[in-house]
């Protein structure tokens, strides 16, 4: 059965400068896959480049079967292949209504959008409370909540989240976890940036150790014993007991 | 005294019928790419140039309207073009402002000589949408005048709608306020800007009609107006375009007031000066957000 997402030898950067220096993964279908790593070594530039905002230099990008590598954003979009980014400020002077809403462009999206609300309200019952008031008066978690929830709105095949709970106090980042663990559960498949790999291994079948612009390690987590404690202390210097 | 009222407010509605009109044209793009179109006002004589022609030699007999129906769809794809060749090749380049003033500026100059080239510099004047005056009382006033302005409210208003509560309109807001956040939404940037620019031209293209029946058609007729839709945007407060359409009328009405007060010839320093004062105070505009500055 054909793959969700292959990328094979993706090269790309800024100007002269290259970040991704050949990655390659896959998620199959009816995974969720995590990436994790440290700051600065390309886990942004990858999900711009697989989003479309950025031309990769080399290499692929299969989705469902199709080559989206020169792909416009709207097109991956259309797909089903959703970028969620790294603390988005989204639209400082629209109502949180109205992002929503407006998240449901994509014609596949569109048809969904009713049941796509109610989940994300039901997810999320902070944004039905917001729900008229303008972005910009958003709390931080309150505007990731509304990132994730305009993620769901787009009625994503896959959705890439880009360290979801960055910056949140302990407590937001286990209400945000925990929605995103129901969210990964009602089907929605994930592909996860975060530095906390515990969370990855709870809703991860695989995970990939990203450094210096490429995959670095492969861990399967049905395996059990792969290691990850010593990828941290060799990566971050830090023993997780 | 009564006349002296009348006049002055009738003249003020139509300044600002028109001010408006021109102002959130320009409004619009300045908040959706984050530029200044210099041949904003040219765009206005394009319009009434376009409706003159049409009921010229289409449909001589006809109605005026419906030429300025015409004209209108026509500078759709007036907008359109000029953003495609103007705006389009320059995006995402950092001197971007810089360079949209030179191609704007090129495009005015372009438009205004073309006009001069096709259309001859004899003064040109297109029909009434309804011919005669109205009186009521003391007052006597055009009714291409009171339809001009009954018709804007309505076209702003529509405008208003449309980028509040359409799928469409609410794209175009998302582009102009994170341009990369909308992209990731799946929304075609690009054809965002185009429209936005079509939705200018045709804007400018309805002030030129309204006023090339009132007062004469010239490739510059724009110029001025232009030059107040300025005012009024940075009166109103950047960014805002409700904020340019109240500004719009305050202009209006303070230019007929300083007509009849100081004369035409000081009237519009002293509007300089009464922007710059306003400025002084309120530094957002008169309308305008204060954090828009800031950001």
């Amino acid at each position: 059965m054909q793959r969700l997402l292959e990328v094979r030898d993706l090269e790309a950067g800024y100007g002269a400068f290259k970040v991704l220096r050949g990655v390659s993964f896959h998620v199959e279908r009816g995974e969720s896959v995590g990436l994790f790593g440290p700051n600065g070594h390309g886990k942004t530039t990858l999900f711009e480049t697989l989003s479309g905002l950025i031309r990769p230099t080399a290499g692929r990008v299969i989705f469902e079967g199709a080559d989206i590598t020169a792909a416009s954003p709207a097109d991956i979009v259309e797909r089903g292949l959703i970028h969620v980014a790294q603390g988005n400020l989204l639209f400082g002077r629209m109502t949180v209504g109205e992002t929503l809403a407006l998240a449901a462009f994509a014609k596949r999206a569109r048809a969904a959008q009713v049941r796509n609300r109610d989940f994300v309200l039901n997810l999320f019952p902070r944004l039905a409370e917001r729900s008229s008031q303008q972005c910009r008066t958003l709390s931080g978690g309150e505007r990731q909540m509304l990132n994730i929830g305009v993620g769901l709105m787009a009625s994503p095949r896959l959705m890439i989240l880009d360290e979801p709970t960055l910056g949140l106090s302990p407590k937001l980042k286990e209400v945000l976890a925990i929605a995103i663990k129901n969210v990964a559960d009602s089907g929605v498949q994930l592909l996860v940036v975060e530095q906390d790999v515990d969370f990855l291994l709870l809703l991860c079948s695989r995970l990939y150790l990203v450094n210096h612009g490429e995959i670095a390690k492969t861990v399967n987590v049905a395996d059990g014993g792969f290691g990850y404690e010593q990828v941290l202390e060799d990566y971050f210097g830090v023993r997780n007991s | 005294m009564a006349d002296a009222i009348a006049s002055i407010l009738i003249s003020g509605l139509v300044l600002g019928s028109l001010y408006a009109l021109m102002a959130s044209g320009l409004s619009l793009v300045w908040t959706t790419l984050g530029i200044f179109n210099f041949a904003h006002g040219v765009l206005m004589a394009v319009g009434a140039f376009f409706a003159f022609q049409i009921s010229q030699s289409l449909l001589p007999y006809a109605w005026i309207g419906l030429p300025c129906l015409l004209a209108l769809v026509a500078m759709i794809f007036v907008g359109a073009v000029f953003e495609y060749v103007l705006v389009r090749p320059f995006y995402g380049r950092e001197d971007m402002v810089m360079v949209t003033i030179m191609t704007t500026l090129a495009g005015l100059t372009f438009l205004e000589n073309g006009i001069l080239a096709i259309w001859g510099p004899r003064l040109k004047q297109i029909g009434a949408l309804a011919p005669g005056t109205l009186s009521v009382g003391p007052v006597h006033l055009s009714w291409q005048e009171s339809l001009t302005v009954l018709i804007t409210p309505f076209v702003l208003a529509a405008t208003f709608l449309f980028m509040q509560h359409t799928q469409t309109g609410r794209a175009i807001r998302a582009v102009g306020q994170n341009r990369k956040a909308a992209e990731l939404f799946g929304i075609p940037v690009q054809r965002m800007f185009a429209l936005t620019f079509a939705i200018s031209a045709v804007l400018a293209g309805l002030a030129g009609m309204l006023l090339g029946s009132i007062r004469f058609m010239t490739p510059t007729m724009g110029s001025d107006p232009l030059v107040k839709a300025l005012i009024v945007v940075i009166f109103g407060g950047l960014g805002s375009i409700g904020g340019s359409i109240g500004a719009a009328y305050v202009i209006g009405f303070l230019e007929a007031l300083l007509v009849f007060g100081v004369g035409l010839y000081w009237t519009p320093s002293i509007l300089f000066l009464i922007m710059i004062i306003v400025l002084l105070v309120r530094p957002q505009g008169l309308f305008g957000a204060a954090e828009r500055l800031t950001v």
